[in-house]
């Protein structure tokens, strides 16, 4: 590495979850190390078998202390992922195959394991069962973890998380991200990625402080080194000089004090100075969650994601999704709790439905596409939906929407799971309110016409404006231009806004721009009076609305669609009401004067 | 050599949950297991690699062997686990 040891280094990237974390960093997934192809004296042949046997041992004791953190932190289901590769690091035939090759051939043990997996992955890719072929994803884990352990070389994988650590990755799988607790992990910082990626969603679920985008950030620095994740402003520094280290200690025990003083106010209701009610809502990425949503003072789960039922190993049964729609509908009782429809493909963990590469996943066959192309998956859905209704408020919500008719067959297989459930004599939700995601745009510009169809809207601007601005989220490259001010995106929430209130029903935004203070004075401006955010969120975002005065974020909004630019939207929210923004933090020592 | 033909009733075949405890359980016996199903012949019951390459979906029928002490046991109950609903001890 041509740095020199222990200087100071800053480097910007974007950021993806607010929050300050200082910790030591761990480089995640390191390259594959070489396989030597010496051979083994033969007198030596039983040591090499013995070495294998020891590294299978370690890397199994990892994996198990991994496996109980993760069900401690997320729940068994998460956890199911690891028993199967406890199981094949268990296995037989790797076992034998490799002590075999190793006694037959002479070769070191690395050689004689990397021939048994790939001789192994083979007969996997032969599989006629596209799910069991996909399988082969654990084999190369497994065989990447005991090649770097055989290596001799710490494995620098999530599961030598101690505390106080920052993973630093080139980038990261959803499923991988869904494994770090925040007992742990402190914070993220990848080199790609962008704010809206699955992976960004699930670190401010979780409330880790995330930068993203940064380049470069995994190859300049080394696992062990003092980092600080500056999640605010989108700032990495690596071996941070004293006075940075002290600026930052002081800015955490204030974000703690915040924390606290916020958490204070969860009764008080949403009203901007001028009498306006506004509804906060929280976005809920995993059942766990809820409990946090109901503290932070939410009035209803604005958007309940339901990917994570599809994470493992096969698709999940109704009684299951029950279960979870369940316990979140009964938590948040009285109020409404909007459960999105599986949204599979874009960027999206999908291996339970037989997907196959795509040259545009955004474009392709993803969210209400797949529901209506399998309706068996749809159906147990809205079976499990319907049911937990009857313990609180369930609605549905209907993701990637791009028109009409699949609005009408969607709720056509409403009715049919409806009138089937009735047959059956099992309780449901009868009165259940169906409503739609406003995400691309052609349902933004149809919306007089879908506000006739459906119960409520639900903008998710990240798509919105991915699709708008023809942006792809999670390019690092061209991630200056997402941009959730833009002046188009604004008239197409407008029209929506306007629709809705014509129609005479609610519409609500989920994306992640709700969550930013400027451009939630925007949305109130422009006629929105739900907004839903992650449960870490709330508390700041009603103190915006509580300072916030409608008159004169109408006045700003309706400036803001003939602006140029969204820097110019910013600055001119900035200027006009700095008094919704006086939560600013404190100059940062490279700023002061 | 004891030996029994059985049909995979269980929803979801062979997959990798259901295989684990497959193979869990085999590998609670003394004898050796095998499990073969058309082209696919004996294969290992106490490997998971080899029961998922087996890929026994639902329907499938499924020869179990075993040899050794235990051998009835053992096939008592593959068989069992083969044709019983695996979704209840998931």
């Amino acid at each position: 590495m041509a740095r020199t040891k222990r200087e100071h280094l800053r480097l910007e990237g974007t950021a993806a979850a607010p929050g300050i974390a200082i910790g030591k960093a761990l480089t995640h997934r390191a390259e594959r190390p070489a396989v030597s192809r010496r051979r083994v004296p033969t007198h030596r042949i039983e040591a090499e078998v013995l070495r294998f046997h020891a590294a299978l041992a370690s890397v199994s004791e990892d994996m198990r202390r991994t496996r109980q953190r993760v069900e401690h932190e997320h729940g068994a289901d998460l956890a199911l992922i690891f028993e199967a590769q406890l199981a094949m690091l268990d296995d037989m035939l790797m076992k034998d195959g490799t002590i075999e090759r190793i006694r037959a051939n002479n070769w070191v043990a690395e050689r004689a394991f990397a021939e048994t997996m790939a001789h192994l992955r083979q007969g996997f890719e032969k599989i006629d069962n596209e799910y069991l072929r996909a399988r082969v994803g654990d084999l190369k884990d497994i065989e990447h973890q005991v090649l770097v352990q055989l290596a001799g070389g710490s494995l620098s994988g999530l599961q030598n998380a101690r505390s106080n650590t920052v993973i630093f990755a080139r980038d990261m799988l959803p499923s991988e991200a869904a494994q770090l607790g925040r007992r742990l992990v402190k914070g993220l910082v990848t080199d790609a990625g962008g704010t809206t990626s699955h992976t960004s969603i699930i670190a401010r679920s979780l409330g880790l402080p995330t930068v993203v985008a940064t380049e470069r950030a995994s190859h300049l620095v080394s696992t062990g080194d003092l980092v600080v994740v500056d999640g605010d402003t989108g700032t990495v520094h690596i071996c941070p000089d004293a006075e940075t280290v002290r600026y930052y200690r002081a800015l955490l025990r204030r974000q703690v004090r915040r924390e606290r003083e916020l958490s204070q106010r969860t009764e008080l209701p949403a009203v901007t100075t001028d009498g306006v009610h506004i509804t906060l809502l929280a976005n809920v990425d995993l059942p766990q969650e809820i409990e946090q949503a109901v503290a932070s003072g939410a009035r209803g789960v604005g958007m309940m994601r339901t990917e994570f039922l599809y994470l493992g190993y096969r698709l999940p049964s109704e009684a299951e999704q029950l279960d979870a729609y369940a316990h979140i509908v009964r938590a948040m009782a009285p109020h409404p709790v909007v459960i999105r429809t599986v949204d599979l493909g874009g960027d999206k963990l999908t291996h339970a439905v037989d997907s196959v590469a795509e040259a545009n996943p955004f474009l392709g066959w993803r969210g209400i596409r797949i529901c209506l192309d399998t309706p068996d998956l749809f159906r147990t859905q809205l079976r499990a939906i319907l049911r937990a209704g009857v313990h609180g408020n369930a609605r549905i919500l209907l993701p990637m929407i791009s028109g009409l008719d699949e609005v009408r067959r969607a709720k056509e297989a409403i009715h049919q799971v409806q009138q089937e459930l009735e047959q059956q004599g099992i309780a449901h939700q009868k009165d259940c309110q169906v409503g739609v995601m406003i995400e691309v745009p052609s349902a933004a510009i149809m919306a007089e016409q879908l506000a006739q169809e459906v119960d409520f809207f639900s903008l998710g601007t990240n798509d919105l404006v991915q699709y708008t601005l023809a942006v792809d989220r999670g390019n690092a490259r061209v991630a200056d231009l997402y941009d959730p001010l833009h002046p188009a995106v604004l008239r197409l929430i407008r029209q929506v806004a306007d629709a809705a209130a014509a129609a005479g029903i609610p519409a609500s935004i989920c994306g992640a721009m709700a969550a930013d203070p400027v451009a939630a004075v925007i949305l109130m401006g422009l006629g929105i009076r739900l907004l839903s955010v992650s449960s870490a969120q709330i508390p700041e975002l009603k103190e915006v609305v509580l300072a916030a005065n409608i008159a004169t974020a109408s006045e700003i909004a309706c400036e803001s669609l003939k602006m140029s630019s969204g820097v110019e939207v910013r600055a001119r929210v900035q200027a006009v009401m700095k008094e919704v923004f006086l939560t600013a933090r404190p100059p940062r020592p490279e700023e002061a004067p | 050599m004891i030996e029994q033909r059985v049909t995979v009733t269980n929803v979801l075949g062979i997959h990798a949950r259901p295989a684990t405890l497959l193979v869990q359980a085999a590998s609670r016996y003394e004898a050796d297991i095998f499990l073969s199903k058309g082209d696919v012949s004996r294969i290992n019951g106490k490997s998971i690699m080899g029961v998922m390459m087996l890929a026994a979906e639902t329907g499938a029928e499924v020869l179990v062997e075993a040899e050794g002490a235990d051998a009835q046991a053992a096939v008592d109950a593959v068989t069992e686990l083969l044709g019983g609903d695996f979704e209840g001890r998931i």
